[in-house]
């Protein structure tokens, strides 16, 4: 299956038919309840299997977005009606929605957002544009964030929409990057959305945003990517017999003893979910913790490997079918999406430490 | 220590910075890229013309020796070129081509190439060392990788050389390949390495683009059964340990000025998001969590930056640079993968798009980090001259 059609640069690495074949049978949305499609079990099942995927090294992104976002978003929030229509379908590995919160003005400071949704008697009109989101060339819906009054603080008045990526007036342009998968720059020009389509409160978005992104925040997959890293570049230092000098072994351990505390770290925000009493502040420091050590170890791959880790798997001679070099490329941006590293220190140090301006 | 730059080297910098802004824009310097997972065959991008424009600007002759058609500013003077190319991320064969010049000066045996100089000094002629199989290859000891040169029959006194060299920086453009080769007869191991100048054209060899991350200029090259003879002999197998230690840390000394460039463009570019980027309704760059980052890189690129002239005063001088030369290699190599990393972090998603300037700083930095030894084998060789 992997072969040079689907790593052709540009091509993007989501398997549609593996999706599919997972949504078949019921592994996409595990721990939802059995009426909405899922498998009814706990997030710690839940992680044991993504842990499986993401080793097996199939493409987590429409799953991350679609399942583990959206759909806990629409658990959390959602009507029943909403639930009813939206859920199953996305389970199935049939529907696919991406998440449309960041804007050219609004990144970190989310609360600048700029979107705006208009009552116009029967339904909403959306007017506004959203930047680098992933799969959305994918998705028939996204989950938009957009002002619906101008509020007291610009924390209020935000709304949340599921919109129809295929109606009239939505534009989705790619807007490519270094990274394997491409960002997209969605532009909704008057777009009609019901009011079916709102979830959960009018103008009270913002709190529902900031629960569901410290849920996102596990840091699983990252951890599950740092270790495939790691391992790699371990297998190779053994193969090649660097791992007997000691200074490489002594930084290849140093850097698998900091995999494995991520490791610890998301396990404990996994079952805190399990009791249902999730630690924002341990949620950001696994995200922040899990992702930092990517730099490292893209850097010690380049240290180690020499020149060998620049090369791309399009070389044909690149070490790992280019591993390193993609991962140097997939890096930067861990650090920076689904709250960056600034962000996540903020919390800590905010909520966790106490140290405010 | 005296570390401030004449009115030359100001002049100089001044020009070649002009040239740049001119010449070599953003825009243009992305359309020399090719894309990302292009092809071994793919067409070699790299303007001759604007080569031989920098070239009559005087980039390489400021450095070479009178003799030798120069200007005679020395090292120092190829530093503040090397950092201007750097500044522009212009990649071009500027520093191979004067280390072989530097070898060829060297009195090592080269001589016959001596007229071979202005044409240097014009642009008009380029060289590449090729000197690594893998790309964990020490630079610093080219016995221990040198390829295997067998006698041709017949008392002809010409050998027939075989093997692969790969990374080889700017290989598909110039014109000359610098190569090793152990004496198949010669005598012990320390001296039986000699350093040939062989035309790339020449029959049985084979260039291929090699893909890398900062898209550049990296060629594998074949050797099928190449003939070389004492026409070709740049430096002699007594003289090589010398003669190439010296030319690889003057080389290194350009390297890292071209890093220290590449770090401070890629540090401007950022101050200016910073200031510009409002995020919470204030510029990024009025959080401490972002200005102090910021401030420590200026200061340590500028530590890097006058190490860089002390060290290139102190060779023109006659010392003997090779440690403080691997060392400055290995702290430039870091400094221009950290600045670059953090100036992706500080522009977010923008700095990842094709677009942007940042992600081709952190692109080129990986690769120009690791071209005259990765950081790593450095350190240890600075460690083993301490």
């Amino acid at each position: 299956m992997a072969g040079l059609e689907r790593s052709a640069p540009r091509r993007e690495p989501h398997l549609p038919e593996v999706y599919r074949w997972l949504g078949e049978r019921g592994w996409l949305a595990v721990s939802w309840p059995v009426e909405y499609g899922g498998g009814g079990r706990s997030p710690v099942e839940t992680a044991i299997l993504s842990e499986e995927m993401a080793r097996a090294g199939i493409p987590d992104t429409v799953h991350v977005n679609t399942i583990q976002i959206v759909g806990l978003f629409l658990l959390l929030a959602g009507t029943e009606e909403q639930k009813a229509r939206f859920l199953p379908p996305m389970a199935r590995g049939e529907l696919v929605v991406s998440v449309l919160y960041t804007e050219p003005n609004a990144g970190s400071d989310l609360g600048a957002l700029q979107t705006r949704a208009m009552f116009d008697g029967d339904g909403y009109l959306l007017y506004g544009s959203k930047i680098y989101s992933l799969t959305t060339q994918l998705a028939q819906y996204g989950l938009v964030a957009a002002r619906t009054r101008g509020g007291q603080s610009r924390y209020d008045g935000i709304t949340l929409f599921l919109a129809p990526l295929d109606a009239r007036g939505v534009d989705v342009r790619p807007l490519w990057n270094i990274t394997d998968e491409r960002f997209n720059e969605v532009v909704f020009d008057g777009v009609w959305v019901d009011p079916k389509n709102v979830v959960g409160d009018l103008h009270d978005g913002w709190e529902l945003i900031n629960t569901a992104l410290s849920i996102e925040r596990t840091g699983l997959d990252y951890y599950v990517k740092m270790r495939r890293w790691l391992d790699t570049l371990i297998g190779r230092a053994r193969n090649t017999g660097r791992l007997s000098d000691p200074l490489v072994g002594g930084r290849l351990a140093a850097l698998d003893t900091e995999v494995e505390a991520g490791r610890a770290m998301v396990w404990n925000i996994i079952s805190q979910l399990e009791r249902d009493e999730l630690d924002n502040v341990e949620a950001a420091m696994a995200k922040w913790y899990t992702t930092e050590v990517g730099r490292h170890i893209v850097r010690a791959a380049q240290d180690l490997e020499g020149l060998e880790a620049v090369l791309s798997r399009w070389d044909g001679e690149a070490p790992a079918d280019g591993l390193f070099e993609a991962a140097f490329r997939e890096a930067p941006g861990l650090t920076i999406s689904a709250g960056t590293s600034e962000i996540m220190l903020y919390l800590i140090a905010a909520a966790g430490l106490g140290l405010r301006e | 220590m005296d570390v401030r730059l004449g009115d030359e080297m100001r002049l100089l910098r001044s020009v070649l910075a002009r040239f740049f802004a001119q010449s070599w824009s953003p825009e243009t310097a992305r359309r020399a890229e090719p894309p990302m997972g292009a092809q071994a065959e793919a067409p070699v991008l790299f303007d001759g013309e604007l080569w031989l424009a920098f070239a009559r600007l005087g980039a390489l002759e400021a450095g070479l020796p009178v003799e030798a058609g120069g200007a005679g500013l020395g090292l120092t003077a190829a530093t503040v070129v090397a950092e201007e190319a750097g500044r522009a991320l212009y990649q071009s064969p500027l520093n191979e081509t004067l280390m072989v010049a530097d070898l060829i000066l060297s009195g090592g045996g080269g001589r016959r190439f001596e007229p071979l100089l202005a044409e240097i000094a014009g642009g008009r002629l380029t060289a590449t060392p090729a000197l690594r199989l893998r790309g964990d290859d020490r630079l610093d000891y080219p016995e221990e990788t040198a390829l295997k040169g067998l006698v041709e029959g017949g008392g002809s006194g010409r050998l027939r050389v075989g093997g692969t060299r790969r990374f080889v920086s700017l290989g598909r453009v110039v014109d000359y390949l610098a190569i090793a080769v152990r004496l198949p007869d010669a005598g012990p191991a320390s001296a039986s390495v000699a350093l040939y100048l062989i035309d790339r054209r020449r029959a049985g060899l084979e260039v291929r683009r090699q893909d890398d991350v900062g898209r550049g200029e990296l060629a594998s090259v074949v050797l099928r059964e190449v003939a070389v003879s004492e026409d070709d002999l740049l430096v002699r197998p007594d003289e090589t340990e010398r003669a190439y230690a010296e030319a690889l840390a003057r080389a290194r000394v350009r390297q890292a000025a071209y890093l220290v460039g590449l770090s401070r463009q890629a540090l401007d570019l950022t101050v200016k998001y910073a200031k510009e980027r409002e995020q919470f309704g204030r510029a990024i760059g009025s959080f401490q969590s972002i200005a102090f980052r910021l401030a420590a890189m200026a200061a340590r690129i500028q530590a890097a930056r006058l190490l860089a002239w002390n060290l290139a005063w102190r060779s023109d001088r006659g010392e003997d640079i090779r440690r403080p030369a691997a060392g400055l290699a290995a702290m430039t190599g870091e400094l221009a993968r950290e600045v670059t990393a953090e100036s992706l972090q500080i522009h977010g998603s923008f700095g990842l798009t094709e677009e942007a300037e940042p992600q081709r700083f952190y692109r080129r930095a990986a690769v120009e980090a690791m071209l005259w030894g990765t950081p790593a084998e450095l350190k240890e060789e600075a460690g083993r001259l301490l």
